[in-house]
């Protein structure tokens, strides 16, 4: 097992960004070589590279290296939770659909259809506007547009699970609905939840980010990777590295997400594990 | 044929309703008094007044929804609260630019994912495979305005090649197709992942088929083999998501008009939202919702076209 | 220069057996993740034209491998050719051009696979691909190409050939698609057909019509025919010689009386004494132990000695790899053992007079514990929101039946016959069912999920995959003591190693998952599960039918082990006629829902009195060249009808030599017509006249 482990690839890689981005998060205040939000106005706009400055500053003269580990911080919290929530009521929508069936399931696949006709972003968006912009409300908007995706995977697993003998046999030996369930029905259909659940990060970290970047998110200044893009957009010409760094976070933290999601998908897969 | 048109359209209508619904929720999911919070504490009884009838709220919800829904099968999508101008022409002088960057980025997203997806498909395990996978799994993971960014920083700004904003001049094709490429291009690489993904899995799952080994075993050439009778199955799922790309462009169009400044309906909906213009929210929103169900409606029916087994199964059914 | 030399010298050898194609030394490796492995081993033949010769062998055997690679079609999961040649009337197929190969394959050697559905590319009609495989080839227009191509079709077999040309591979049944599969493949008149177990998907009724369209094909081609198969009684029903391969080796070869009557190899031995027959009653079949070799792994020397009884220790066997020995039993027989003057032939047992049921005891008379009466089944076809007018599937319409205790009660049939669905109503396993099923005085068919529980215990099932019937996130020991948990049974000490050792497990397997497994394996860990309940009745659902025929039948002597100790009644569901025949005290025979006929084993067997049970058994290919009458086979026509639009009268009237205006309208009761002692639902039964091994084949 551990050998299969490290000879995953992605996986490896995978797993060494995702606790490497977790891990600046949590110790952010102790990593940050500044306060992300002291002012130096005589350093402002300056380029990476700048003494004191490794990766340059903003037009409030802020160190943008400390702005990104702290940005780590906003973006990964609610990644997190947006998927958590996402995915808990993905799994309690999906479990109910694929186990029962019949109208349960032709009314909740009617609202997943309803919800995946909403593009995750424009869905979003409405919800934002509805409730107003504010970290609460753009988790709760991630997590809503998150649901439907869970919902439908988690769904076609258990149909998947559902028509194997074993859980005829369990049938056959007297095993009750809810015991069936709970340990034959559940354990099979946890791998491809997990799955999504990292995949899932790494596209909750993008749709915050965009948020943000169109100032619907978290506001300023509360650093957050998506609205040092959004400031760093006006100095394109004078400081690209603000908006080009905070993109580059994004892009390693969700790249990391999808090489490790994808990597557990081939370690969970029973019939490769020997 | 005309029988699986009609069973798919039919299928899609309970959808519809409930995108109706959920559009129709949006104002009443606001907290509190949705007046105030579009008009702020300041606005005086009239304005109150005014914008309460122009959103009909004061009448019960299902006498609410009910009008909502007959204004809207009549083509009325209600008047904006700063504009004064019906949302349904508003929309309309805006969705020619928005539909022409969806396009774009479509056609760019399979320009660049198809052949992406084939190429490692038939060089499995070597380095093309693996440059293949690098660069789709970066492309995914780039969010797109960002890319939309890099791109403007590089071609518009500093090389001055291609316009940095706007939508072209209206009737000057050439320049409305060179403000499109850039942001088409940063649509294109975020959604060619899943589709080179697709095109990938896809083909190598039908080479491994046995109906290609049949067509090898009766002296079909190879390229035929690959270009005949693989491409034709490994087709299938292809379109499938190239339609679901279609709903993430979309959303990604609203983005990407704000980073290029085009008059498109994703800058109006960012800018309702910012001015609390809860009717253009709706109604774009809206738009954007039924554009959706239409296009996976469309590639429904595409897909069942393109594999006989599912075409039959529906007329003899419906 | 060499190399041309040669090359030209090669075409101008004409090979020496007047073979139009020849093996040669041919090896095929694989590169797996455990290493490389040798699938097919130093393997040579040819094939005469006119001439039908069998590969045989099981799982693993290399046969269906060594015509791939021959024919160039392995390329696939890293396959390659690591040695020997291939030639096509003197021309090496492996060294020559991409293009010369291509225009040999489907010009001259025509090849038939097993799944005619997943063969056969779903986005053409079949027309278009029929059109397509003689344009490749040939100089003619599209609309020569269809004349040909719906003669072909017609040649085959294939109903309206106009309008099937025009139909999609999904539009065609099983055994219809089997049809064009081979029309395909003839298309071009080849020298060569190769056919890779081209029956196995079908029923056996269908299969007895594709084997028919196969002789008439060769016989209009003259072509030399390559069958591949793992079904004994095909290879004796149409080979002229015969080749066992096992583990990637060609073991024994010859004509095919001498490899059934005398084989000089101890597993053509095995495999012969393991099948079991319609035409002979072994108590008890004479299985090999062990499990087919896994070619990661091949023991040194012979690669058959871990399973060989006739090793007995000799150092010859692990030391030295046999080669093929010419025996002198006939011209070109030849069997690699090193000790092939010591084997023994198989042993055939005269049909006997049933004592059973054995346990019980000859005079009591045995508790009925389960007794079926008018059992009904139908199922809506699911069409979503908008069906309208949909027929439900009548999967079980009015099945009766009880079962003894101690007794096995065989359930046979084709696809949608319902055998399966009764199977589980049986056991409350499917809901809404009509009719009453009477367990031990309590008719249980309308009792809820929860009523059931406690009985559950009483009544098990064995399943046909021994993989997905596992849940593969547990290991053997859970899996074996939750049935045990969930009911309070306390599994005792060394409750489950003794299990394991009951159906003859080691202990040590306690804590392996299911994929670490075989078939073999998997399967009897579905029946200890089973057996930790001890129940009183239990339901084997195509127990054997996945795997290979040596250890099809260790388990089928393991399962009669376990019924005569703890006296359990069976309900054996199967397709497989002589598998039934060898397991079975009483049989029913099913067909669209209904059984056909039942009664005592060997009565029914001896004395079928329904055409559709006359037919099946006629079907039955018997592993003995000896018993080859394909003329007096009963062969029927045309398809199952479909359960959702069963005939009207009797089910079976539609494919029925017999059938009169009165079978369209009145349905035949399930009654004794005749006074012989068993019933029949038929208008006109009859007895055929002759004796048992012929009467099979009218």
């Amino acid at each position: 097992m551990n050998k299969r482990v490290l000879k995953s690839r992605p996986l490896v890689l995978g797993g060494f960004i995702v606790i490497s981005v977790v891990m600046v998060a949590v110790f952010a205040p102790l990593i940050a070589p500044m306060d992300p939000n002291s002012q130096s106005l005589e350093n402002r706009l300056s380029g990476w590279g700048t003494p004191g400055y490794i990766l340059g500053t903003d037009q409030y003269g802020r160190d943008l290296l400390s702005r990104l580990i702290h940005g780590a911080r906003i973006s990964l919290l609610a990644g997190v939770i947006a998927v958590a929530v996402g995915a808990v009521a993905g799994l309690v929508l999906g479990l109910l659909s694929g186990y029962f069936g019949g109208w349960v399931d032709l009314v909740i696949g009617r609202i997943f259809d309803v919800l995946l006709a909403f593009p995750t972003i424009l869905l979003a968006l409405a919800i934002v506007a509805a409730l107003g912009p504010s970290m609460t409300n753009l988790i709760i908007a991630i997590g809503v547009a998150t649901t439907p995706h869970f919902g439908r995977v988690i769904r076609g697993a258990i149909l998947a699970v559902r028509s194997r003998d074993y859980i005829v046999a369990a049938e056959a030996f007297g095993a009750s609905d809810f015991y069936t369930m709970w340990r034959h029905v559940l354990p099979n259909v946890l791998p491809p939840v997990i799955v999504t659940t990292s995949l899932g990060i790494g596209s909750a970290i993008q749709t915050e980010a965009t948020l943000s970047f169109l100032g619907l998110g978290v506001s300023p200044p509360t650093p957050t990777w998506g609205n040092i893009i959004n400031d760093g957009q006006a100095y394109l010409g004078i400081a690209p590295g603000i908006s080009l760094f905070a993109g580059a976070a994004i892009v390693v933290a969700v790249v990391g997400f999808s090489l490790f999601g994808d990597g557990l998908r081939d370690l969970l897969d029973p019939r490769v594990r020997k | 044929m005309l029988k699986l048109i009609a069973s798919r359209i039919l299928a899609a209508v309970p959808t519809l309703f409930g995108v109706l619904v959920a559009t129709f929720l949006i104002v009443h999911l606001i907290p509190g008094d949705p007046i105030s919070a579009i008009l702020g504490d300041e606005a005086t009884e009239e304005q109150i007044q005014t914008t309460r009838e122009a959103l009909g709220l004061n009448d019960p919800l299902y006498v609410q929804f009910a009008n909502y829904l007959t204004q809207v099968l009549q083509g009325d999508l209600g008047t904006s609260i700063s504009g004064r101008q019906p949302v349904a022409d508003q929309i309309m002088a805006r969705l020619p630019a928005t539909i022409s960057l969806a396009i774009a980025g479509v056609i760019a997203s399979v320009i660049i994912g198809i052949p992406l997806g084939m190429l490692a498909a038939t060089r499995r395990g070597g380095k093309t495979d693996f440059s293949a996978l690098l660069f789709t799994t970066v492309g995914e993971a780039a969010p797109a305005f960002w890319t939309g960014i890099l791109l403007s920083t590089v071609f518009a700004i500093t090389l001055g090649w291609l316009p940095a904003t706007g939508a072209g001049t209206p009737g000057d094709t050439w320049s409305v197709i060179r403000s499109l490429i850039l942001p088409a291009t940063a649509l294109g690489l975020a959604g060619m992942a899943l589709i080179a993904r697709i095109t990938r899995s896809s083909m190598l799952e039908v080479l491994n088929e046995d109906y290609v080994r049949t067509a090898r075993a009766k002296g079909v050439r190879e390229w035929v083999v690959i270009t005949r009778h693989a491409l034709r199955n490994a087709a299938i799922p292809v379109v499938t998501v190239i339609g679901l790309n279609f709903g993430v462009l979309l959303g990604g169009t609203v983005v990407m008009e704000t980073v290029f400044a085009r008059p498109g309906i994703g800058s109006l909906l960012v800018n309702a939202i910012f001015a609390r213009d809860y009717p253009v929210v709706q109604g774009v929103t809206l738009v954007i919702a039924v554009s959706f169900v239409l296009v996976n409606l469309v590639t429904d029916i595409v897909y069942r076209f393109l594999d006989p087994r599912l075409r039959d199964e529906v007329t003899s059914k419906a | 220069m060499n190399h041309i030399m040669t090359e030209s010298a090669e075409v101008t050898t004409q090979s020496k057996g007047g073979y139009v194609l020849e093996v040669d030394r041919l090896v095929t490796e694989f590169d797996t993740p455990d290493g490389t492995l040798r699938a097919v081993n130093d393997v040579s033949f040819g094939v005469r034209p006119g001439e039908t010769v069998c590969i045989v062998g099981e799982s693993g055997s290399g046969k269906s491998t060594t015509m791939l690679s021959a024919l160039g079609l392995i390329k696939k999961d890293g396959g390659r050719i690591a040695g020997g040649e291939v030639r096509f009337n003197g021309e090496n197929l492996l060294r020559m051009s991409k293009e010369r190969l291509r225009r040999i394959r489907g010009r001259e050697i025509g090849m038939i696979f097993q799944d005619p559905m997943s063969s056969l590319n779903p986005v053409f009609t079949v027309g278009d691909q029929l059109v397509e495989a003689v344009r490749l080839h040939q100089k003619v227009n599209r609309a020569q190409a269809r004349k040909r191509a719906i003669g072909v079709l017609s040649l085959v077999g294939v109903p309206n050939p106009e309008v099937r040309f025009d139909q999609y591979p999904h539009q065609y049944s099983g055994g219809m698609r089997q049809r064009a599969m081979i029309a395909m493949a003839i298309i071009n008149d080849p020298a060569v057909l190769v056919a890779d177990e081209p029956t196995t998907a079908l029923d056996v009724t269908i299969q007895a019509q594709v084997l028919r369209v196969l002789a008439k094909a060769q016989k209009e081609t003259g072509s030399a025919t390559i069958l591949i198969t793992h079904d004994l009684g095909v290879v004796a029903e149409t080979a002229d010689r015969v080749l066992v391969m096992y583990g990637g080796r060609i073991i024994e070869q010859g004509d095919v009386e001498t490899v059934f009557k005398s084989p000089k190899h101890p597993y053509t031995v095995g495999l012969l004494n393991s099948q079991p027959r319609i035409d002979e009653n072994a108590e008890r079949l004479k299985p090999i132990p062990g499990e087919p070799p896994n070619l990661a792994a091949l023991p040194s020397g012979c690669v058959f000695s871990e399973r060989c009884g006739l090793r007995q220790g000799r150092e010859a066997c692990t030391s030295e790899e046999p080669s093929l020995q010419e025996t002198g039993e006939s011209a070109s027989h030849s069997a690699a053992c090193h000790f092939w003057p010591e084997v023994r032939p198989p042993v055939h047992e005269q049909e006997t007079i049933s004592v059973r049921p054995k346990s019980v005891g000859e005079n009591a008379p045995a508790e009925t514990v389960l007794e079926v009466t008018e059992l009904k089944k139908h199922f809506k076809t699911s069409g979503g929101l908008f069906k309208r007018g949909d027929k439900p599937v009548r999967a079980v319409d009015g099945v009766s039946f009880d079962l003894r205790s101690g007794e096995t009660l065989g359930l046979v049939g084709e696809s949608g016959s319902g055998k399966t669905t009764v199977g589980k109503a049986a056991l409350g396993l499917v809901g809404n069912v009509d009719g009453t099923i009477v367990f031990l005085g309590k008719d249980i068919a309308r009792y809820g999920r929860s009523h059931l529980r406690p009985i559950r215990k009483d009544l098990q099932m064995v399943f046909q995959d021994p993989y997905g019937s596992l849940d593969p996130r547990m290991n053997v020991r859970k899996i074996i003591t939750e049935p045990m948990w969930i009911h309070g049974i306390a599994p005792g000490e060394n409750g489950v190693e003794h299990l394991l050792e009951r159906v003859g497990l080691r202990a040590s397997i306690a804590e392996r998952y299911p994929h670490q497994l075989s078939g073999g394996q998997r399967q009897r860990v579905g029946i200890a599960r089973a057996l930790g309940l001890r129940p009183r009745v239990m339901v084997l659902d195509e127990p054997v039918s996945a795997l290979d025929v040596s250890v099809q039948a260790q388990v089928i002597n393991l399962l009669k082990e376990i019924q005569a100790e703890d006296n359990i009644a069976y309900l054996f569901v199967a397709h497989d006629l002589a598998v039934v025949h060898n397991m079975s005290d009483r049989v029913a025979i099913m067909y669209l829902g209904k059984i056909m006929e039942i009664g005592d084993r060997a009565e029914v067997y001896k004395n079928p009195t329904h055409p559709y049970t006359q037919a099946l058994l006629s079907a039955v290919p018997i592993p003995d060249p000896g018993a080859r009458d394909g003329e007096g086979r009963i062969v029927l026509k045309g398809d199952i009808p479909n359960p959702s639009s069963p005939p009207s009268g009797c089910v079976f009237r539609t494919r029925c030599w017999k059938a009169t205006e009165k079978c369209a309208i009145e349905v035949p009761a399930l009654e004794d017509r005749l006074g012989i002692g068993h019933p029949s639902a038929c208008h006109y039964p009859d007895v055929p006249q002759k004796n048992h091994s012929v009467t099979a084949r009218v």
